[in-house]
């Protein structure tokens, strides 16, 4: 009971941070930014919080991260809207709210499958977040007992999972991975002094900021892809009757069996470092249409076929940062680049965060609760003037977007090598959109490469050069059965389910 | 306009990517062995790190390769044909020529004309239309980054 009452103190001295007039008003600003990248297809929660980023170089770290977290939230909230109205995934987690949302739209219930998605959206949130205000502090006080092998363990954990659940093409997820390493040892090694892998390009000699990957593989990159498309969008126009929001909401404990089972699943998947909001939510609409008494339904405007998604997507995205902020582990790829940005201000995420800037911590948890809140009155109150956004010809959308990426790539270290390399990367990002190879690991280890070197060259000091000290200690030996394990399971599942399927063919 | 008829199948697409990243990997390995790839006083060597990264990506390109090679006929579908190239490079050839102008004419002047451009070419509006969007997106820009911001960019012809 004392532990309760603790956290709950804690979070009350974060919201006197996050209800400043300051914080409040750049979380609102974030929160509707959000909602226009997440709208708008070709431009997720990433790209909007990378774009951002170098716009909060001014701000305090604590107001930065708010409005950059409101931006997450939004966006996600953004991309149910063109779902629903549109039939095309705003955010690639919001795609199984197309199978059931579009179908509801169009039979005149745009306006009930918005309200139903948003409000299961904010009690998928609040879950989420409820998990990381209680279980924060003890994930926290249980990192403090890391040593260098055991950060190197867990690095190597978040890396073989990503390998492990990144997708059908697990060595491309290698090659990301392997990437974002190498480029994350350009410039100046920090142990020797050393400048290395510049190639005689004095500009390199400071590294590659994150920043420019993001903005151009996820921002340039996604934006080239649309723009190539020539994309058109047409949708079905609604507006948002009040009446209808408010039936909706008080029908919304009917479904509470699909509201907890997605809420567990996406906390689950968020935790989890390299599956995230877009898996979460698969699942969920998997698992909705399997336990349903009324499967059939499904596809065709099944109120649980975009319950369950919306819920699992928003408990996972919120959940990710609990292995963020209390690990340093991004739970998703924008809980990737938030980590960075939490870098770039010289916040070491990890358990001493929690004990060293603790107005920051709470501060930012007590905006989740808020920020979710206000995202979702936020857009009940605006969903039809953000689908109006989606008329306005892309052709002029995209070059305003190409234009910002430009200048924020520009606004990092006023370099114009900076420029060409973001320009540079944008090609980069298309090719891999092309051929599916993911991003989102090249980002997390781009991000994580420095440490996950400086812990792996700590752990061999200490050790003499002997690769046998990440199995010493008790902790480092799970984390790194749990990574074997995260890396072979999904291959021996894989290969056990088709074995299965063939005997059960030759039978 | 240029005609550009071709279609590349998404085998020689996968191919010829793979082989580009293990020569990066190459270039990763080359780079690292120019500094201490061995033990040193302070541990290992600058250079280790970035040669295990290495050996260990251009490993996984040559799996890629093998694997790619190994399913070259479910790999027939086109992947890039002329439309996307030209779509392509009509983004991209601006933007380069945008961002090199940054240098002397500041980064709101070739925003507005690369902005101008773009609409002109994709929607074909008047010139009013064109000039009031080439103008109003760069002095909101100006406003949010210089004014409200104050991260100062270079005005360049402009201030």
């Amino acid at each position: 009971m004392d532990f309760i009452f603790d956290q709950l103190g804690l979070l009350s001295g974060g919201f006197s941070v996050a209800l400043s007039g300051q914080n409040m008003a750049f979380l609102l600003f974030g929160v509707a930014i959000g909602i226009l990248v997440g709208v708008l297809p070709g431009l997720g929660a990433a790209n909007g919080v990378a774009i951002l980023l170098p716009l909060t170089f001014g701000l305090e770290p604590v107001t930065a991260m708010i409005m950059l977290t409101a931006t997450y939230w939004g966006a996600l909230l953004g991309g149910s809207i063109t779902s629903i109205l549109f039939n095309i995934p705003g955010e690639p987690a919001a795609l199984p709210t197309t199978f059931d949302g579009h179908p509801m739209a169009l039979q005149g219930k745009a306006s009930e499958a918005m309200a139903l998605a948003f409000t299961s959206s904010a009690v998928g949130a609040m879950i989420g977040t409820l998990l990381l205000t209680f279980a924060a502090s003890s994930i926290a006080d249980f990192g403090l007992r890391f040593g260098a092998p055991e950060y190197f363990a867990i690095y190597t954990l978040a890396f073989a999972s990503f390998i492990g659940m990144g997708g059908p093409e697990p060595i491309k997820t290698l090659i990301a991975i392997m990437i974002g390493l190498g480029l994350s040892t350009i410039g100046l090694d920090t142990v020797s002094g050393d400048v290395r892998m510049t190639f005689g390009l004095l500009d390199l000699i400071k590294g590659i900021s994150f920043m420019l990957v993001v903005i151009g593989m996820i921002g340039i990159g996604e934006l080239l892809i649309t723009m190539e498309r020539n994309l058109e969008l047409r949708g079905v126009v609604a507006r948002m009757d009040p009446r209808v929001i408010f039936r909706t909401i008080i029908t919304l404990p009917r479904y509470w069996v699909a509201l907890i089972r997605s809420a567990a699943v996406g906390c689950w998947m968020g935790v989890l470092p390299g599956s995230g909001a877009t898996i979460a939510s698969m699942m969920s609409y998997g698992f909705a249409r399997r336990f349903s008494s009324n499967r059939e339904a499904f596809g065709k405007g099944a109120r649980e076929g975009v319950v369950s998604p919306e819920t699992a997507d928003h408990a996972a995205a919120t959940s990710a940062m609990l292995p963020t902020l209390t690990l340093g582990i991004p739970g998703s790829g924008t809980a990737a680049v938030l980590l960075g940005g939490l870098l770039m201000w010289g916040l070491q995420p990890g358990p001493m965060l929690f004990v060293s800037q603790p107005d920051f911590v709470w501060g930012l948890i007590a905006s989740m609760y808020l920020g979710n809140v206000t995202a979702v009155v936020v857009v009940l109150l605006s969903a039809p003037l953000f689908a109006a956004i989606l008329r306005i010809p892309f052709a002029y959308i995209g070059p305003v977007i190409l234009v910002v990426c430009m200048i924020g790539a520009f606004a990092i270290a006023m370099s114009l090598f900076d420029i060409y390399m973001t320009l540079l990367f944008g090609l980069f990002g298309y090719l891999f959109k092309k051929l599916d190879y993911p991003i989102a690991p090249l980002v997390l280890a781009l991000i994580l490469g420095d440490q996950a070197e400086e812990s792996f060259r700590q752990s061999m000091i200490l050790s003499n050069g002997g690769v046998g000290i990440f199995w010493d200690s008790t902790l480092s030996k799970i984390l790194m059965t749990c990574s074997v394990l995260a890396l072979v399971a999904p291959i021996i599942l894989k290969n056990s389910t088709r074995i299965t399927s063939r005997l059960r063919d030759q039978n | 306009m240029l005609r550009l008829d071709f279609d590349v199948k998404r085998f020689g697409a996968e191919l010829a990517f793979a082989f580009f990243l293990l020569l990066i990997g190459g270039a990763a390995v080359a780079g690292a062995l120019q500094m201490n790839v061995g033990w040193k006083d302070d541990g290992p060597g600058a250079g280790f790190f970035p040669l295990l990264v290495g050996l260990v990506l251009c490993a996984a390109c040559v799996v890629q390769i093998v694997l790619t090679l190994k399913h070259r006929r479910t790999l027939q579908t086109p992947i890039f044909d002329g439309e996307a190239v030209r779509n392509l490079s009509g983004i991209v050839v601006p933007t380069a020529l945008c961002a090199a102008a940054i240098t002397v004419a500041g980064i709101y002047l070739p925003a507005a004309f690369l902005l101008a451009y773009f609409v002109h070419r994709r929607t074909k509006r008047s010139p009013i239309e064109i000039a009031a969007i080439a103008t109003a997106v760069p002095t909101a820009l100006y406003l949010l980054f210089d004014v409200a911001l104050e991260i100062k960019l270079p005005g360049g012809w402009l201030y």
